[in-house]
């Protein structure tokens, strides 16, 4: 993609804003199998969008604007915090999987999905100063692994349509 | 959509998985009661957390169950073959000692709830 600063801005606040949005309707959709605290994570679809469109530091500011809005705006400080560790380990890996040019990105999101919640729950269980947390971990890596690639799926699907993207095979 | 090599991921992650569920159900969540039945009939329910010596007579047939250090063991039985006693303390909710020669069955009952962080 051509770079102008422009364009790059423009993009950074469209899609943190689209982002944003996400994030707010997940709220309101009841999605609940029994378990507290399954999301989909409708919103790393945009993020991992800025990672293929863009680069890096493109996706993490526009997951950390999210976070920070959607903090500050509805989900409260601490879940911030807890989202700001999971998307930051969750961008991180996914850069590394994409970067070695190996995997999908059905296979990257799906493990953005899983190293999301981790990185959740240990700073959960840092701030509780409680191990017990810990036996959430495998609840959370099969939930992560499923909403990692339905989010991925999405994401693949809507990259395919986007005028002039050239989606790595 | 897939790649080959995605296959690894997802059998490396489901290990992971699977790994820690077998070790987070291996490490169970300790009780926090004893309950006792004798020949299906509740006998008792006592707390783990207290020190008891409880002596269960049948006729001819006796059981001695000790609760220490909150696990519990049956400490003697005049059954034949000795099974219960050999059974090594149990401490966690749902594990159970039975003697079968006496009816009489141990059952750690109640673990306490972990408070799950939502969202």
């Amino acid at each position: 993609m051509t770079e102008s600063p422009a364009k790059k801005v423009s993009f950074i606040a469209l899609t943190s804003t689209l982002a944003l949005i996400f994030s707010y309707v997940e709220i309101l959709i009841p999605f609940n199998l029994g378990i507290p605290g399954i999301k989909i994570g409708i919103a790393n679809v945009v993020v991992i969008l800025a990672l293929y469109l863009y680069d890096f530091k493109t996706a993490f500011f526009v997951n950390f604007i999210r976070i920070v809005l959607a903090g500050l705006l509805f989900n409260g400080f601490f879940a911030a915090i807890y989202s700001l560790a999971g998307g930051l380990l969750s961008l991180f890996i996914m850069y590394l999987l994409k970067n070695s040019k190996k995997f999908s990105l059905t296979a990257v999101s799906m493990c953005g999905g899983v190293f999301h919640n981790l990185g959740q729950i240990t700073i959960a269980a840092i701030i509780v100063e409680s191990p017990k947390l810990f036996l959430y971990f495998p609840v959370l890596i099969f939930s992560g692994m499923i909403t990692g690639t339905a989010v991925g799926i999405l994401a693949y699907f809507i990259l395919n349509k986007l005028p002039g993207s050239s989606l790595p095979q | 959509m897939f790649k080959k090599a995605d296959i690894f991921l997802y059998i490396i992650i489901l290990v992971i998985g699977l790994v820690s569920t077998y070790y987070i159900a291996s490490l169970g969540t300790p009780g926090s009661s004893v309950r006792i039945t004798v020949d299906g009939e509740l006998y008792g329910t006592y707390p783990l957390s207290v020190d008891n010596t409880i002596v269960i007579n049948q006729d001819e047939a006796q059981n001695i169950i000790v609760i220490s250090g909150g696990k519990v063991s049956m400490a003697d039985s005049n059954c034949p073959n000795k099974t219960c006693v050999n059974h090594s303390p149990i401490g966690n909710a749902g594990e159970t000692i039975v003697c079968l020669p006496h009816k009489v069955l141990i059952e750690i009952i109640g673990g306490d709830e972990y408070d799950g962080i939502s969202s």
